[in-house]
C-alpha cells in the first residue's frame, strides 16, 4: 500500500465523488476551450473570407486592365492625323475629316528610322446609305501598318480588317441579323463578315470596317485617306509632343490632335472599380475586427467567470469530500501517517481528476465548437501544445482549488476524530 | 520499558477547565498486560491517547524506552507512533474503500517498511482468508476488529494501546480478540486495554481502576 495506490482505491471505490470533480473540470475546461475556439475558427473564417475577396478583387482588376489593353488597342488612338485645313468644328461634328491626303504620307512615318509608333492605321471615313441593307452607316476603310523600328518578320502586321473582310458594330448587326462568317453585298462588292463587335455604346455601334482599298475603290477615293491613327505612341507624357513634333516634320501638311479621351475615361473608371473593391475589401476586414473585438469582449468575461467558478465548484467538492473522510484522515494519522502525505493524498486526487478531465474537455470544446462550422476539420484547432496548457492549467487550477480542504483535512487532531 | 510521570491533562469546555487525568502515573515493563477499568468519562481514552503520542499532555513526561515521546516534533512522533505503537478501538475505524488486506497493510503509507508476507500471515492468523478481498461494509464486527488488530501488529509494535475493544463483540470473537492481546505480551510486548467491562479485564497480569482521571 501506497499514497498512490489509496488514491486511486479511493477513486475507484467512490466513483461517484470523482465523476463529480470530473465533470466539473471537463466541463469548465470545455466551455473555456470552445469559447478560444470559436475566436480562432472566427479568425481562420476572416482569413479565408478575405482571401477569397482578395482573389476576387485581383481577378476583377485584371479583367479591367485587359479591358483597358484591349479597349487602348481598339479605341486608344493616342494621335490621329487629318489632313491640315480640315475645320475641327466639323470634324468633331462629324467624327471624320471632310478633307482628303494621299495615302502616300503613311509610307513616310512607316519608313522613318526614328519614329516611336507602333501601329499606324490609315483610314478612309465617310457616312453613307448602305444600299443593300438601307441602313446609314460610317464606313471605314483601314489597314495597318507597322513602322520601321516595331517591324519583326516573325509577327504578322496587325491587321484591322483582313482582306475581303468586313467588321461590323454592334448595332449594325444586330439590326441587319448578320453573323460572323455570312457574306454580305456592300456597295456591288462581296465581303465575308470576320467580326461582329460587341456593344460599345458609341458610334462605333453603327461602323462597318473594311480593308482600306476596297473602301478607296468603292468610295471613288483611290490613294486617298482621311486620317491616320498612331497607335500606341511608346512615350511618357512628355515626350508625347516630340512625337507630334517629329511627324508634323516627317509629314508637314497635316494636323495632329491627341485623342485618349476615351481611354483616360476608362481608366479612370478601371481605378475607381479597383479602389472601390479594395475599399470594400477593408471594409469587411474592418467589420470582422469589430465582430472579433466583441467576441473578446465576451470572452473575456466569459472564460474567467467560468473558471472561477469551477474552481469554487472543485472547492466545494473537496470540502465535502474531506468532511466525508474524517475518520479515514484520524485513523491514518493515528497509525503513523504525517499531515503532509494527508495533504498529497487529496491534490494527488485533485490532480487525477484534472488531468482526464481536461483532456475530455479539451476534444469535447474542440468538437462542439465546430459543428455549426462548415469548412472546418478538427485537426485545424487541435493542437498538442495546447492541449498540454491545457492539462497543466487544469490541474495547476484544481490543485489551488483543493488547496484548503485538503490543507484543513491535515492539520485535523487525529485524537478528536477517532475519539470513541 | 513505558513510564508515565504525573501527567495531567485539562480540557476547556466553554469556561469550564475539565481535568480527564490528574497527576497520573504509570510504569510498564515489556511483556506487561495491564487493563484499567472506569466508567465512560473517567478519562481512559485520554490516556491512552497521551500514552500514544497523540494527545500533548498539560503537565508531566510519558518515556518510552528513556526517550519523552513529546520532546519530538510533529513528524517525529507520527513516525514513532506507525513503528512503535498499535491502536485498537472500540469502532475499529477501518479505511471503508480498503479490504481487508488493504486495510491490514494501510500502515505502509505511514512508513516504507520491508515486511514480507506478514500481510498473508496476519489474515491467515486471524482467520481472515476468506475476507481478505471484502470491504468492510461487508464484515461481521469480529471480522472487523480482527482486521483492526491485525493492522495494529503490521510492524510488531511496542506497545499496544486498545480502547474498549471488546465493546462491540460478541463473546466468541471478544474472547479471541483478548487472546490476542494476550499472546501479543507474551511475546513481550506491552498491552493497555481500557474497558467499563469486568469480564474483559481477566486476561490482564493486572487490573487498575480510573475515576476523575486519578488511577487506583
Ligand atoms: N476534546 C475534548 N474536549 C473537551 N472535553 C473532553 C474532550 N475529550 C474528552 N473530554 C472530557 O474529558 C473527560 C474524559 O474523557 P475520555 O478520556 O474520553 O473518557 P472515557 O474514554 O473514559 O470515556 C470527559 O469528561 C470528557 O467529556
Ligand atoms: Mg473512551
Amino acid at each position: 500500500m501506497n499514497t498512490f495506490k489509496l488514491v486511486n482505491r479511493e477513486i475507484f471505490r467512490r466513483k461517484v465523488n470523482y465523476l463529480i470533480g470530473f465533470a466539473i473540470v471537463a466541463i469548465t475546461t470545455a466551455i473555456v476551450i470552445g469559447t478560444l475556439s470559436l475566436l480562432k475558427i472566427h479568425d481562420l473564417q476572416t482569413a479565408q473570407i478575405l482571401a477569397q475577396k482578395e482573389a476576387e478583387l485581383n481577378e476583377r482588376v485584371l479583367v479591367l486592365q485587359d479591358d483597358y489593353r484591349k479597349i487602348s488597342l481598339e479605341l486608344g488612338f493616342n494621335l490621329l492625323i487629318i489632313p491640315e485645313g480640315q475645320n475641327l468644328g466639323n470634324f468633331y461634328a462629324d467624327d471624320f475629316a471632310s478633307k482628303y491626303m494621299d495615302e502616300s504620307v503613311t509610307d513616310k512615318l512607316v519608313s522613318s528610322r526614328t519614329l516611336t509608333i507602333q501601329h499606324l492605321l490609315p483610314s478612309l471615313t465617310q457616312k453613307i446609305v448602305w444600299p443593300e441593307q438601307k441602313q446609314s452607316i460610317i464606313l471605314i476603310g483601314t489597314k495597318g501598318e507597322v513602322p520601321y523600328l516595331y517591324r519583326n518578320p516573325k509577327k504578322p502586321m496587325l491587321q484591322p480588317v483582313p482582306d475581303g473582310g468586313m467588321v461590323l458594330g454592334y448595332e449594325l448587326h444586330r439590326i441587319l441579323n448578320l453573323k460572323e462568317g455570312s457574306k454580305v453585298k456592300l456597295l456591288g462588292r462581296e465581303f465575308t463578315i470576320t467580326k461582329c463587335n460587341e456593344r460599345r455604346g458609341s458610334k462605333d455601334d453603327a461602323t462597318v470596317w473594311i480593308p482600306l482599298k476596297d473602301a478607296q475603290e468603292l468610295l471613288n477615293k483611290e490613294g486617298k485617306i482621311n486620317a491616320i491613327l498612331a497607335l500606341k505612341c511608346h512615350c511618357a507624357s512628355g515626350t508625347l509632343t516630340n512625337i507630334i513634333q517629329s511627324v508634323k516634320e516627317l509629314i508637314p501638311n497635316v494636323q495632329v490632335l491627341q485623342k485618349n479621351k476615351e481611354v483616360a475615361i476608362r481608366a479612370k473608371a478601371r481605378d475607381r472599380a479597383k479602389r472601390e473593391a479594395k475599399e470594400a475589401l477593408k471594409a469587411e476586414e474592418l467589420s470582422r475586427t469589430e465582430l472579433k473585438n466583441e467576441q473578446l469582449r465576451f470572452a473575456k468575461v466569459l472564460i474567467p467567470l467560468v473558471i472561477i467558478t469551477g474552481a469554487f465548484m472543485i472547492c466545494l467538492t473537496f470540502i465535502a469530500n474531506v468532511k466525508s473522510r474524517q475518520d479515514e484522515i484520524g485513523i491514518l494519522r493515528t497509525i503513523g501517517t504525517k499531515q503532509h502525505t494527508i495533504l498529497i493524498m487529496f491534490l494527488m486526487k485533485s490532480i487525477l481528476i484534472a488531468i482526464p478531465a481536461a483532456v475530455t474537455g479539451y476534444l469535447i470544446g474542440i468538437f462542439t465548437s465546430t459543428i455549426s462550422v462548415e469548412n472546418f476539420e478538427l485537426s485545424e484547432l487541435f493542437g498538442t501544445f495546447a492541449l498540454i496548457i491545457t492539462i497543466c492549467l487544469a490541474g495547476l487550477i484544481s490543485t489551488a482549488a483543493s488547496w484548503l480542504p485538503a490543507l484543513y483535512a491535515s492539520l485535523q487532531d487525529p485524537a478528536k476524530i477517532i475519539q470513541d | 520499558m513505558l513510564k508515565v510521570e504525573n501527567i495531567t491533562k485539562f480540557y476547556q469546555k466553554g469556561s469550564t477547565k475539565i481535568t480527564a487525568i490528574n497527576d497520573l502515573s504509570l510504569t510498564l515493563n515489556k511483556g506487561e498486560f495491564i487493563a484499567i477499568k472506569g466508567e465512560s468519562g473517567s478519562g481512559k481514552t485520554s490516556l491512552l491517547h497521551t500514552i500514544g503520542g497523540l494527545l500533548r499532555p498539560d503537565e508531566g513526561t510519558i518515556l518510552i524506552n528513556k526517550h519523552d515521546v513529546y520532546s519530538l516534533n510533529k513528524n517525529e512522533r507520527a513516525a514513532f507512533r506507525a513503528e512503535q505503537i498499535g491502536f485498537v478501538f472500540q469502532q475499529f475505524h477501518l479505511i471503508p474503500y480498503l479490504t481487508v488486506s488493504e486495510n491490514i497493510a494501510a500502515p505502509l503509507i505511514a512508513k516504507k517498511l520491508k515486511i514480507g508476507s506478514r500481510v498473508d500471515e496476519l489474515i491467515e492468523k486471524f482467520g481472515l482468508s476468506e475476507r481478505k478481498n471484502h470491504l468492510p461494509k461487508e464484515l461481521s464486527a469480529g471480522e472487523k476488529q480482527r482486521t483492526a488488530l491485525a493492522r495494529a501488529l503490521l510492524f510488531n509494535p511496542q506497545i499496544l494501546l486498545a480502547d474498549e475493544v471488546t465493546g462491540n463483540l460478541d463473546p466468541g470473537n471478544s474472547e479471541l480478540v483478548l487472546d490476542s492481546l494476550r499472546e501479543f505480551s507474551d511475546n513481550g510486548g506491552i498491552v493497555i486495554l481500557v474497558t467499563h467491562d469486568e469480564s474483559a479485564a481477566s486476561k490482564a497480569d493486572k487490573t487498575m481502576t480510573i475515576s476523575n482521571g486519578i488511577l487506583s
